[in-house]
């Protein structure tokens, strides 16, 4: 035996751990799903091969399945749009070097993401309450009669948005590291040329915060496509199917009306969307001068 | 490249060993079976005070019987899959208690071949069938005629009605509204609207506690749904309009958002926010057990309960049931041992305890002497319901969870954007039926 075989034998040995668990928890599952999704499968009877029809009726027949789908694009257009702005905004506030205790701000920027889902749903469920809730209460002192939020069909979304930007930490953080390698001289300089702050906002940190903008945003898309716990607990999809996202139809499918099948065949076309988003994703970064 | 061939190589070996692994699984159920085992396993789906007292009749069963329980706390068991998996994993439990809400779900599965008949394990165990009250017998028997469902006990659905509100609108309590017209006009009366038009107290609202769920209303208007003799999903029936647009009037006259601000605020049943008792609300649907709730949250408030109103072509008198219901999955390894338990523990002086506190329903015939509700008005209300022969279990099919999902989003279309409930009704019921046709 040779050296380089041994090599080979020895590294395959140390990674098998990971080869077996990945095979047998990732890499099989994945592709009986993927046979699963061409049959009619409830866990009891045997699975019965039907071809591509539950793809057809998805992406055809099924009307849910577009308000699903609309739900889901919403929480990532506008939803991680406003996101987006909102935790740069933060991480450059907090950024902000000569302001005394700066590092308890960022402590209590992230602290919101230690919180589990479920506890975090349930507060928020008070948060956003119509009659009593603190934001209808602050929306109250300035003058505006607030929404019904998770009551009502047009703001539960929003609702949504709003309790995800609370729980952007880990985005806030990313930001936060790409800001420290902005180097300062450009800053110095522009103030040179005399640049104002906005000036010095679009030109310097946006372009400078380019890669991690698009890891944010591919990781909250795909964050949004898996979300479930907070509108499983608050609403339950309702109302009027207004916060139907997809990985919970995608559960009723599977646990509840337990059509194996089409759930698989659900999960296939959510990969396919995704993996299609994030080359558009890199794609357009590429065109927009954006560095990985 | 040689890297690439080996491990290829290995996955393949892997995907071999697991896929062989699981199919055996799948084919050598129930092998072991031991019609003599002194040991089964149970799975219970509550915590809390009932968790305690199934494990003190569990205790007392192990005592006089010899018999070794393994009783597991499975919440939802039933609903996120967790038994299905055990199903078609080769390791299921010998006994499943279902909560009220999960009756649909386990005659679903039922019929799609996931239970074992019983009729055999309860001959041997000395069950007569006749002393069951005759409502429960359509949930216990598949068309097949076998049965796979034995009842534990059951709940209903009432009319709770604040009396002081009652008096205060100059309404009389001892003569609560029984058609849909008079309770419609007890609602308007005992309203009170702020003047900047926001809601200070609401006479009724159709779609909170019980009328959340999807068949109450339904039920009360006389609906079928679905007709197990003909295998067929009927929807959009008079009935069934009619009770989507009644629900619609109070949408129109009251701002669907608003209402459900006005009652988000509040907690579930079990706690003193409930819009029943801070005297928000002056009538609710409820289930029996909520008597209790009051008893504990809302001492002070003075409610009496009547039967459910229903329309002169309705139910009268009715309520659908919230059974609790035992079953024995199929590969179950000791089914008869599983069915002894069942049936001591389903019987009145086991329950008692259990009524007594809830006001649940026997499934029983005969009374036990057990049960202390004597001059009782809530339970003298639950027995007439119980009793009546129009109470039942709705949607008894393996499409259940989905009609109810289904009329849960077409409630929330007709009172949010007031569309025409008989087109989607049409549709729900073309899309159920074909999906019944296949399964």
């Amino acid at each position: 035996m040779n050296i380089q075989k041994r090599n080979l034998r020895n590294g395959l040995l140390f990674i098998s751990p990971w080869i077996f668990g990945f095979l047998c928890f990732t890499a099989y599952p994945m592709f009986s799903s993927l046979y699963y999704s061409l049959t009619e499968y409830n866990l009891i009877a045997d699975p019965k091969y039907i071809g591509f029809a539950n793809y057809k009726q998805l992406l055809f027949e099924d009307e849910l399945f577009l308000t699903v789908l609309g739900n889901t694009l919403y929480m990532i257009f506008v939803g991680l749009t406003i996101t987006t702005v909102v935790t740069i905004f933060i991480a450059i506030l907090l950024n902000t070097k000569n302001i005394k205790g700066i590092s308890f701000f960022r402590v209590v920027f992230f602290i919101p993401t230690l919180v589990p889902f479920v506890v975090l749903a349930i507060l928020w469920i008070w948060v956003l309450q119509p009659d009593s809730g603190v934001v209808n209460s602050i929306l109250g002192i300035v003058g505006i009669d607030g929404p019904g939020w998770f009551s009502s069909p047009t703001w539960a979304k929003p609702g949504f948005i709003l309790m995800s930007i609370w729980m952007s930490g880990n985005m806030i953080l990313i930001y936060l590291a790409a800001l420290g390698d902005i180097p300062k001289s450009l800053y110095e300089a522009a103030s040179i040329d005399g640049a104002n702050v906005i000036q010095k906002v679009f030109h310097i940190t946006l372009p400078g915060l380019r890669p991690a903008i698009l890891f944010n945003s591919i990781t909250g898309m795909i964050a949004v496509f898996q979300s479930f716990a907070e509108a499983f607990i608050i609403t339950d999809g309702g109302p009027d199917n207004s916060t139907l996202f997809y990985s919970l139809y995608l559960y009723r499918n599977a646990f509840q009306y337990f059509d194996m099948g089409y759930a698989s065949a659900q999960a296939w076309i959510l990969l396919i969307i995704a993996l299609l988003m994030t080359t558009a994703f890199f794609k357009l970064s590429k065109r927009w001068g954006f560095e990985d | 490249m040689k890297k690439i061939v080996s491990m290829s190589l290995i996955s393949c070996l892997v995907l071999i060993l697991v896929l062989t692994g699981c199919s055996s699984s799948n084919s050598s159920s129930s092998s072991t079976s031991n019609e003599n085992s002194k040991e089964f396993t149970y799975w219970y789906p509550w915590g809390g005070d009932s968790e305690k007292w199934d494990k003190e009749r569990i205790a007392d069963y192990e005592e006089e019987e010899g018999v070794k329980v393994n009783a597991v706390y499975v919440p939802d068991g039933i609903t996120n899959g967790k038994l299905l998996s055990a199903i078609s994993g080769g390791n299921p439990p010998d006994l499943v208690l279902g909560d009220g809400n999960d009756y649909q779900l386990a005659y679903s599965l039922a019929s799609q071949g996931a239970l074992e008949p019983l009729d055999q394990y309860l001959e041997n165990a000395g069950f007569d069938e006749n002393t069951v009250l005759d409502g429960f017998r359509s949930l216990m028997k598949q068309p097949d005629g076998k049965t796979y469902i034995l009842p534990q006990d059951s709940n209903v659905n009432l009319l709770y009605y604040n009396v002081d509100m009652f008096e205060a609108a100059g309404l009389d309590p001892e003569n609560p509204p029984t058609t849909i017209e008079e309770l419609d006009q007890v609602a308007e009366a005992l309203t009170k609207l702020n003047n900047d038009g926001s809601i200070e107290t609401l006479g009724f609202i159709p779609w909170i506690d019980a009328g959340e769920d999807p068949y109450t209303w339904p039920w009360a208007f006389g609906a079928t749904m679905y007709d197990p003799e003909t295998k067929k999903v009927s929807l959009n029936e008079k009935s069934m309009i009619d009770s989507f647009k009644w629900m619609d009037s109070y949408a129109v006259r009251y701002n669907p958002e608003k209402i459900k601000s006005f009652t988000s605020g509040f907690g579930g049943a079990f706690s003193p926010d409930h819009p029943f008792m801070t005297g928000k609300v002056a009538m609710t649907v409820s289930g029996n057990w909520f008597a209790n709730a009051l008893k504990i949250y809302s001492p002070d408030t003075k409610y009496k309960v009547a039967a459910i109103p229903s329309p002169p072509e309705g139910r009268k008198d009715s309520s659908v049931f919230g059974t609790n219901v035992f079953f024995v999955p199929k590969g179950a390894k000791n089914p008869q041992a599983a069915i002894n338990f069942a049936l001591y523990g389903n019987q009145d002086k086991v329950l008692a305890d259990n009524i007594n506190i809830w006001r649940s329903i026997s499934i029983w015939k005969e009374k036990s002497d057990a049960i202390q509700w004597e001059n009782d008005q809530v339970y003298e209300t639950v027995l007439k319901v119980a009793e009546s022969p129009d109470s039942g279990h709705p949607a008894l099919t393996s499409v259940a969870s989905e009609m109810g999902d289904e009329l849960t989003s077409i409630r929330d279309k007709v009172i949010y954007n007031h569309e025409d409930p008989s087109q989607l009704l049409q549709k729900s019921q073309d899309k159920l039926q074909e999906k019944l046709d296949k399964k």
